[in-house]
């Protein structure tokens, strides 16, 4: 299957920023169909696209809590119903805010623990490697990933946590160099450095770091890459 | 006897409210057309120790000044104190 | 002087013969809305009445500059149907009032600037001073400063790639924030506020008309004085959701075809919107304030007039296109309305409660008074004498002194302050904050454009100036802030192509200020034209200075003169741009240029003995140029694995943050320089800055072809190279006298902010 053939939507609220990049990322640099999706857009039904991903930005300013007003937004019913029925769909830093706010993915983002914006590279354990998101990444590799968040700092209860854990949910985790989960390595506060989970069902995730912006060696790291080209693989295998 | 002071911070009615508008704009399209309009603002606890001399400044004077110098920023912000 | 020329000297800004001249040209004594009108197109600020005379001669043309100054930003070509669009302006004054809102709206008004031309911003940069580093407000001011910074460039979506953050007293009682915006555009796609056609209707767009800022753009050029709660009712409250709206439904518009000309409401909002476009176009206007969209119910016209409410617009558009242009702004929901239209007399008619309520000359109001102020040679500056080293005698522990500097706040890394910033949003920076100068690559939306045959086309960005040196030596200081750009982008291997200005000064009423000015203005002409790097487009800030009380005396608390330069350079592979840290253990280290060992305005004559107020060793431009082309073509063939100019802390600090700024690794060198054959002290080789030289590595041992063809290069352009040393481990070794240990060097160095 060509990779022209499969069809990605990109959800755009007013204050999304990062819609653009995916978009080039995921046309230019694998080849994928994608096309953005507006927000007030009647689409009922997603079914068409083979993965959706809410990308990054300030939707709605991120007024009131990050990634609360787009929740309740028109098009993420469309989206939640995507989901119900096993679509695949990345939230990534800001589309895993309105994930979780939408209820979508299991627990709450704080502001980091800095209280202040964090932009830097890090680097993500892989924790579960049979999900569409990372079945082409080697097991227990290193990513390196850049962050830029205000509020990436994840919180759950400990009973949430363990039935995280449980249904292998949570994808990655912040670590050093060589892999070790550290309190150092933790750029936000993260609950046991989470820095990604799914959905128990494992079709939908959510990730703090941009994948969209290391997949090209000119920018540093091609390690994100590997998330789409998990997707890809995914989707071509079905 | 220890009290408490409670403490809202709101801009002032002519500074722009970039979030209450963007809360509004949500609501109206979520079909809660009888909103007019929204302001955000901040919501403050102060909880004091007792005052055991019996000297100290009234209560209401420090929350007023703290209200002031450390809590809202008298530019664009108006606050009002509460004190149980 | 009669009751009301008082008046209009105190809320508005205008001096006595202004407001003179004022009632002479209209023939009677002004009204207030006339007044306000006057006052802010008159202000420092919108006229330029004190600068422009100098401005006039700085070159502004040649090279690749497509717009030089006059529009909202200058347009440089950028090869291959794009255009690059870029401009610094100063926000300095409502940033010192209410630091957060201050430096947010300054970065949200210079980002407007560039998208009012049809260019998607694509970088921010600033160039931020702060008080001394101990000052007791200095750390609320710079948390405040790049909070505010961060809070609108990364909501805006654009990324944040560089600038200077400088501590230094003389900006104790006025910070300096100003703000820097590139943007990308297609050649064809640029938009002017000079193309209105009679007929055309105006249209407002963006947020409603609130109180903010009402006489900020006459505050800007006011001193503060010691009340300054007086003018506390201006703040601007800046919202980036909006303007992100804002910028997709303008390129939207643009892109369609539906927009005639178009500007921004920055300073002065309204009146200089209207009035500049009218001006520009050669047309006049009428504008109905009935129709304006407001926040504040009762709001009068002069308020209305000068509100400085951000996110805001004036479109000229054909009457026709006003439904499809009105749907674009719909979908954003954003206002958009009739305000007006264009017609052919140049005035401007103003309706109001449904009359003709004042009709304004547009000639009139926009060709304000222009000065050539007195000038007279600061008195200071005679006792600026060179240092004589021999007075001096050198510091016992040269090691400690060493680690001070490093790990000195105006040395030290500000990484704190850029990781507050999205720098990598855009997928774009190749090269981040923190080293020479940020490199971006282009990459087009339908991937691949601008791929040129060697890699990915790029541009490089950089920002700075040096205060002190310009106080000590404004010429010099001037000329400076440009070679000093030129020499981050040339270390990258990029070639220079234009700049930028913002001109920060205390008040130009004052002829010893009015001297600095001309003498900084002449210095970065001077070293613009020899490097080629026209100056297309800037701002002036004046009056940066603060009436203080200590005590029964009063004085005047004023920044140095801190002329700031933004500059391009192009790069035809982005992904081959050197950086400036070392490379790998063994690399050979290379002094390539001439050292002078001036230590005069040094950070060491500073920290060692207590006073900088020396003269800075003069700027050789012709050397410059030969020198900044030999290092390019080293670079260009491939010989070299970093390159580093030398700057503020002297060869030390160059030599120290080569070996501690790798992102993968710490490094040391051990370095051994034949000081004697220089005629240099060791202090004096260590610590003198701005030596017209650049600290470069390459392969150990290369091969005779490779040596052949670098002396070759170096004959060409007349520069020699001295081997001094070579990368090692851990060690920081020069000439058997500093033995620091990189590791700890590296913990300062990165821990100091």
């Amino acid at each position: 299957m060509d990779n022209k053939k499969i069809k990605a939507g990109i959800t755009v609220f007013p204050g999304s920023n990062c819609d653009a990049d995916v978009y080039r990322v995921l046309n230019s640099v694998f080849g994928v169909n994608a096309s953005f999706i507006w927000h007030k857009d009647e689409i009922k039904d997603l079914k068409k696209y083979d993965f959706i991903v809410i990308p990054g930005g300030f939707s709605y300013g991120d007024y009131l809590r990050s990634g609360a007003l787009a929740a309740r937004s028109p098009v993420m019913e469309s989206v939640k119903d995507y989901a119900a029925k096993g679509g695949i769909t990345l939230g990534i830093c800001n589309g895993f805010q309105i994930l979780l706010e939408a209820g979508l993915l299991d627990g709450v983002m704080l502001a980091n623990r800095s209280l202040k914006f964090e932009c830097k590279d890090v680097y993500l354990k892989t924790l579960n490697t049979e999900t569409p998101f990372t079945c082409a990444v080697e097991k227990g590799a290193v990513l390196k990933m850049p962050i830029a968040h205000h509020d990436g700092n994840y919180f759950a209860t400990e009973s949430l946590i363990s039935g995280l854990d449980g249904k292998k949910s949570i994808i990655f985790k912040y670590c050093d160099e060589k892999g070790g989960i550290t309190a150092g390595s933790n750029p936000n506060g993260s609950i046991r450095n989470i820095a990604g989970i799914s959905n128990s069902a494992g079709n939908v995730m959510g990730l703090m770091p941009h994948p969209e912006r290391s997949s090209e060696k000119i920018l540093g790291s091609e390690d994100g890459g590997w998330i789409f080209k998990s997707i890809i693989k995914y989707i071509k295998e079905k | 006897m220890a009290k408490k002071a409670f403490i809202k911070v709101v801009l002032k009615e002519e500074v722009l409210d970039p979030q209450g508008k963007a809360v509004l704009s949500v609501l109206k399209s979520s079909g809660y057309g009888n909103v007019k309009d929204v302001r955000v603002g901040k919501y403050i606890e102060l909880d004091f120790n007792e005052d055991k001399s019996g000297k100290r400044r009234p209560l209401e004077e420090e929350a007023e000044e703290i209200s002031e110098k450390v809590l809202s920023n008298p530019l664009i912000e108006e606050f009002s104190i509460e004190i149980k | 002087m009669d009751k009301t020329k008082k008046q209009a000297e105190k809320l508005f800004g205008l001096s006595v013969e202004e407001y003179e001249k004022i009632s002479e040209l209209l023939g009677r004594e002004p009204d207030s809305f006339e007044l306000g009108i006057f006052s802010a197109m008159w202000s420092e600020h919108c006229s330029y009445k004190s600068s422009k005379v100098y401005l006039k001669t700085l070159p502004t043309e040649g090279g690749k500059v497509m717009i030089g100054p006059g529009e909202n930003a200058g347009v440089v070509d950028f090869g291959e149907g794009d255009v690059l669009v870029f401009k610094m302006e100063s926000h300095n004054h409502p940033s010192f009032i209410e630091p957060f809102q201050g430096s947010a709206t300054g970065v949200g008004g210079i980002m407007r600037d560039i998208f009012t031309m049809g260019a998607r911003p694509v970088a921010n940069l600033n160039s931020l001073r702060f008080g001394s580093f101990s000052h007791p407000r200095t750390p609320y001011y710079l948390s405040e400063v790049v909070k505010g910074i961060g809070f609108y460039g990364n909501c805006m979506g654009v990324p944040t790639v560089g600038g200077e953050v400088v501590f230094d007293e003389c900006y104790n009682d006025n910070i300096l924030v100003n703000a820097f915006t590139i943007g990308i555009a297609k050649k064809d796609g640029i938009f002017l506020s000079s193309k209105c056609e009679v007929g055309n209707i105006v249209v407002y767009v963006g947020s409603a008309t609130g109180m903010d800022g009402i006489h900020g753009a006459t505050m800007a050029s006011e001193e503060f004085d010691l009340k300054k709660n007086k003018k506390r009712s201006t703040v601007q409250v800046g919202d980036p959701f909006t303007e992100k709206l804002l910028l997709e439904a303008c390129l939207e518009a643009m892109e369609k075809k539906l927009i005639v000309s178009i500007q921004d409401m920055g300073a002065a909002g309204l009146t200089s919107s209207s009035f500049e476009m009218a001006d520009k176009s050669g047309k006049g206007m009428l504008i109905d304030l009935d129709a304006i969209p407001l926040r504040t119910a009762g709001m009068t016209p002069v308020e209305m007039m000068l509100s400085e409410s951000q996110e805001r617009m004036l479109i000229a558009c054909e009457k026709e296109k006003f439904p499809e242009l009105k749907a674009v702004f719909d979908k954003w929901g954003l206002n958009c309305v009739k305000a007006g239209e264009v017609i052919k007399e140049k005035v401007i008619k103003f309706y109001y409660k449904s009359k003709i309520y004042k009709t304004l000359d547009v000639d009139v109001i926009v060709n304000g008074p222009e000065y050539k102020r007195p000038l007279k040679k600061p008195q200071y500056l005679n006792k600026i004498k060179p240092v004589k080293i021999n007075n001096y005698k050198i510091p016992e522990n040269l090691n400690a002194l060493a680690v001070k500097i490093i790990t000195h706040p105006n040395i030290a890394s500000k990484r704190t302050v850029f990781t507050q910033y999205d720098y990598s949003i855009g997928t774009a920076t190749v090269v981040p904050p923190g080293f020479s100068a940020a490199v971006l690559r282009i990459n087009g939306a339908g991937g691949g454009r601008n791929k040129s045959k060697k890699g990915d086309k790029g541009f490089l960005l950089n920002a700075g100036g040096n205060s002190r040196y310009t106080y000590l030596d404004p010429f010099t200081g001037g000329a400076l802030a440009v070679t000093e750009c030129a020499r981050n982008i040339t270390a990258c291997g990029g070639y220079p192509a234009a700049i930028t200005d913002c001109l920060n000064f205390a008040s130009p009423e004052d002829p010893e200020i009015m001297w600095q000015f001309a003498y900084a203005v002449e210095g970065i002409k001077s070293a613009a034209v020899k490097l080629n790097t026209p100056v297309i487009s800037g701002n002036v800030s004046f009056y940066n200075e603060t009436a203080k009380k200590d005590g029964d005396k009063t004085y005047v608390s004023k920044i140095y003169p801190t002329p700031v330069i933004g500059m391009l350079g192009f790069i035809d592979d982005a992904g081959s741009a050197v950086t400036p840290y070392f490379k790998d253990e063994g690399d050979e280290i290379y002094l390539l240029g001439s050292i002078k060992g001036g230590l005069g305005g040094s950070l060491y004559m500073e920290l060692a003995y207590g006073d900088f107020r020396q003269k800075p060793a003069d700027l050789d431009l012709d050397y410059e140029v030969r020198l900044q082309n030999c290092l390019r073509s080293l670079i260009n063939k491939g010989f070299l694995k970093s390159a580093a100019d030398i700057s503020e802390g002297g060869i030390f600090t160059a030599l120290a943050e080569s070996a501690i700024t790798n992102p993968e690794k710490t490094l040391g060198f051990d370095v051994n320089c034949d000081i004697k054959a220089h005629k240099l002290r060791i202090d004096e080789f260590l610590f003198s800055e701005f030596e017209q030289a650049f600290i470069i590595t390459t392969v150990q041992k290369p091969d005779g072809r490779r040596k052949s063809e670098t002396a070759a290069i170096l004959k060409k352009y007349g520069i020699k190279s001295e081997k001094i040393g070579s990368v090692e481990k851990g060690a920081m070794k020069i000439n058997g006298i500093i033995n620091l240990k990189s590791g700890k060097i590296k913990e300062g160095y990165y821990s100091a902010i």
